[in-house]
């Protein structure tokens, strides 16, 4: 009878090891799955800097969104280092190679969509579109100097 | 000091026709023009070769065509898509490189010659088109593109702006000299500019001349973008369409300007902020003042509003004055 009951023992303790032995090993797989998880998180959200410039870094290696974004935070838009002037006015200019100065903006003249003029915005009327002009030809020749007084078109194209 | 070439301080002025549209080219020593063009004309054939839309050759072809493949590009490709989502992080997608679909579903799949056809048989049509420039896998080690299959690359918005910059730092440094290159109204300068900065002209189309409504301007340094609404306009059905899409909705952007042209130190910079001052519609100028970037945006209405440091209207000309730069 205690033969018996010694053996039970023993079958019911090796039985406790066994199944540690199985919660060992699945608690030792999830960590490694864990780990490996984690590293994966921690890899995007926390991703290694490099010692070359933006402009070496955008041509080496592959473009993640969280690297365009620092990218993009590193290099907004720059204003130019000199704003545009108001143009030199000419001492005899002829009609056709002047812009109509713009006219103040009548009060009563709202704008089509109900938009928000700009703040410190200095308002001018300015006509309809004007009719689309064909394309340009080829130019004249080289040699020829450019007509000083004529401005370079910069529109919609 | 016998011997040595002279500058003539005499500006040379070109134009011809590429990337679909106008391109000009001034420099500041006109011995120098025609070293300055060659050099233009190669960079725009490199960039067309690399970025158009409407020739089944071309690298963006190739990438649209491929079916969800990464296809393998040139350096010049993988620059340009990187401007281009650059462009679409800056603006939080309001410019965004995904909408060929769209502009082909609004039936802007032809060069705009073709386009403007009213003879072409077209049918009224529902536009669901949406942007996904976050899917665009670039892969600049690889030199590979991948795009999801349905989505189409478009570079047109940034591209030509791009190609603007690329060919004014060219020609400046071939020919030696201050030089300013305009492709279809976007407006690169690079060198030393004339004694009295170079003098442009804003309105709503590149192709017109000075005499319409618009603002005469001296531009010193970096570019000048303007995008409006009123050009590149065709009919679809009952619909009359243009080319700025909203990314949001993959129609044509609802918006209360008509035209924006920004100045930035670059005309790609100068172009990514007008195109999406477009789209955001009542909210640009606040956006363009936040960057402090000299603009000016004309409503529907045609009133003119400027912008941080965007120079006010000229005063009615005194005979003190002298225009030649």
């Amino acid at each position: 009878m205690r033969k018996h009951t010694h053996t039970q023992d023993r079958y019911t303790r090796d039985a406790a090891v066994r199944r540690l032995e199985r919660v060992n090993r699945w608690l030792l797989a999830g960590s490694v799955a864990l780990t490996g998880a984690l590293a994966e998180v921690a890899a995007h959200a926390f991703p290694g800097r490099t010692l070359a410039s933006a402009q070496a870094r955008t041509t080496s290696g592959t473009r993640s969104h969280r690297d365009s974004h620092r990218a993009s935070s590193a290099r907004p838009l720059r204003a130019p280092s000199q704003p545009p002037q108001a143009a030199p006015q000419p001492a005899s200019s002829t009609p056709a190679q002047e812009a109509p100065p713009e006219q103040e903006s009548a009060p009563a003249s709202e704008p089509a969509r109900g938009s928000s003029p700009a703040r410190g915005s200095s308002p001018a009327q300015e006509a309809p579109p004007a009719q689309e002009a064909p394309p340009e030809q080829e130019s004249a020749p080289a040699s020829e100097p450019a007509q000083e007084s004529s401005p370079v078109i910069s529109g919609g194209s | 000091m016998q011997g040595l070439a002279q500058p003539s301080h005499e500006l040379g002025c070109a134009s011809w026709r590429a990337l679909g549209t106008t391109v000009v080219l001034r420099v500041t020593d006109i011995a120098a023009l025609q070293l300055a063009r060659a050099c233009v004309e190669h960079e725009l054939q490199a960039v067309e070769d690399a970025c158009s839309r409407f020739r089944s050759d071309s690298e963006l072809a190739r990438v649209n065509d491929a079916g969800g493949r990464a296809v393998r590009v040139s350096p010049l490709f993988a620059e340009a898509l990187e401007l281009a989502l650059r462009a679409a992080e800056l603006t939080g997608g309001d410019v965004d490189p995904t909408l060929g679909r769209a502009l082909e579903l609004a039936g802007y799949d032809l060069s705009f010659a073709l386009v403007e056809d009213s003879t072409r048989t077209v049918s009224p049509i529902t536009l669901r088109a949406r942007a996904g420039w976050r899917t665009v896998a670039l892969d600049t080690r690889a030199g590979t593109v991948r795009v999801p299959r349905g989505i189409h690359l478009d570079l047109g918005a940034s591209a030509k702006a791009w190609a603007a910059d690329r060919a004014a730092h060219g020609a400046a440094a071939s020919a030696g000299c201050g030089a300013l290159v305009s492709i279809g109204g976007d407006i690169a300068t690079c060198g030393q500019a004339p004694p009295r900065g170079w003098l442009v002209h804003v309105t709503d189309d590149h192709r017109s001349d000075a005499s319409a409504p618009g603002q005469t301007i001296a531009l010193l340094c970096g570019g000048l973008a303007t995008s409006s609404t009123t050009v590149r306009r065709w009919r679809r059905g009952r619909h009359t369409m243009h080319h700025v899409i909203d990314p949001r909705s993959g129609e044509p952007a609802d918006t209360p300007w008509r035209t924006v042209s920004v100045a930035a130190a670059s005309c790609a910079e100068a172009n990514i902020a007008s195109t999406a001052a477009l789209v955001r519609g009542a909210r640009a100028n606040a956006w363009l003042s936040e960057l402090g970037l000299p603009a000016r945006l004309v409503d529907r209405a045609g009133r003119a509003q400027h912008v941080g440091a965007w120079p006010a209207a000229p005063a009615p000309p005194t005979a003190a004055a002298e225009l030649c730069a």
